[in-house]
């Protein structure tokens, strides 16, 4: 079991070494041997592990790593979960009053914004604003994928479910106004992409660049 | 990094194994690697996959200081002695 798991830690700091020390991760792989001999396996792994986190930064495949993880959680986690409790607020449909604070505390007052001929558009916001936020988790792990095409899927469908609340509260006399920050954070989000994206082209092969446009 | 150089010293113009200066310095695989690959990069340390000595058994990679390594080795252990204001012989 120790062997496994210290085997399985030397993968992940092998790999966070990135191409041009990999001969440095292979070096390390095989004195672990040396250490299983010693019963230090799993110190040995964990500290090699440490090792390579410490150098990601002086190299910049390492920077470009750790720029998508910070990215990923720092971001678009952040911004889904926002989402969710937007949703489950009763965003765009529900003025509520005494806050994020009022509503959690149970202690604000929700005044619900659509009228008899509108109401029954609720669910189906809600639906929308749990899909927006719910495209944001497959996104997050595509960006540390470097999976770019789906990347493009996945802010496609941010911006295909932004435009249907906008034109459904607009259509149900809401102040499409509301919109204007979920939209911002998405925009935010694909200047973020894009930069990500012409930076990991610019590292690892000229294909990407052609896809993404002339200006580089 | 004094501690590694001065390990390698030691055993110039032999080569070292990783898990063998480990246990020489104290140094932790952590601290110990990435001191090797900057040392490497600075042109102190030469490193190279050497042959395994028994079949069956992988390459290991070693490492000795080169000769500039060796130099600046020699100035560090110099430096040491006189901050510590220890007289050696001549």
């Amino acid at each position: 079991m120790t062997r496994t798991v210290a085997r399985l830690i030397m993968t992940v700091a092998t790999l966070s070494l990135g191409a041009h020390r990999s001969a440095w991760g292979q070096a390390m792989l095989v004195e672990l041997e040396a250490a299983e001999a010693d019963d230090r396996a799993l110190g040995f792994a964990f500290g090699c592990l440490i090792g390579a986190w410490r150098t990601m930064p002086e190299h910049a495949e390492g920077r470009f790593v750790l720029t998508s993880y910070a990215l990923s959680l720092g971001l678009i986690i952040p911004i889904a979960a926002v989402l969710v409790l937007a949703g489950a607020f009763g965003f765009p449909f529900v003025d509520a009053g005494g806050g994020m604070f009022g509503f959690l505390s149970g202690s604000g007052t929700q005044v619900l914004l659509l009228n008899a001929g509108t109401e029954a558009l609720g669910p189906a916001l809600t639906l929308v604003m749990l899909l927006l936020a719910a495209c944001h988790l497959p996104l997050a792990w595509w960006v540390l994928d470097r999976d770019w095409d789906r990347v493009v899927i996945a802010l496609c469908f941010a911006a295909a479910s932004i435009t249907t609340l906008a034109i459904v509260t607009s259509c149900a006399a809401l102040d499409p106004k509301q919109m204007l920050l979920p939209a911002s954070a998405l925009a935010l989000e694909t200047i973020a992409m894009s930069i990500l994206a012409r930076w990991h082209a610019r590292l690892f092969g000229g294909d990407l660049l052609e896809k993404l446009g002339p200006r580089h | 990094m004094l501690i590694l150089m001065e390990a390698l010293a030691a055993r110039a113009p032999g080569w070292c194994h990783g898990y063998d200066l480990m246990k020489a310095t104290g140094l932790l695989s952590g601290t110990l690697y990435p001191l090797l690959m900057r040392m490497t990069d600075q042109g102190l340390v030469d490193a190279q996959w050497q042959a395994p000595v028994s079949a069956g058994r992988p390459a290991r990679h070693a490492y000795r200081l080169t000769a500039a390594g060796l130099r600046l080795a020699v100035t560090g252990r110099d430096a040491g002695r006189a901050s510590s204001g220890v007289a050696f012989p001549a």
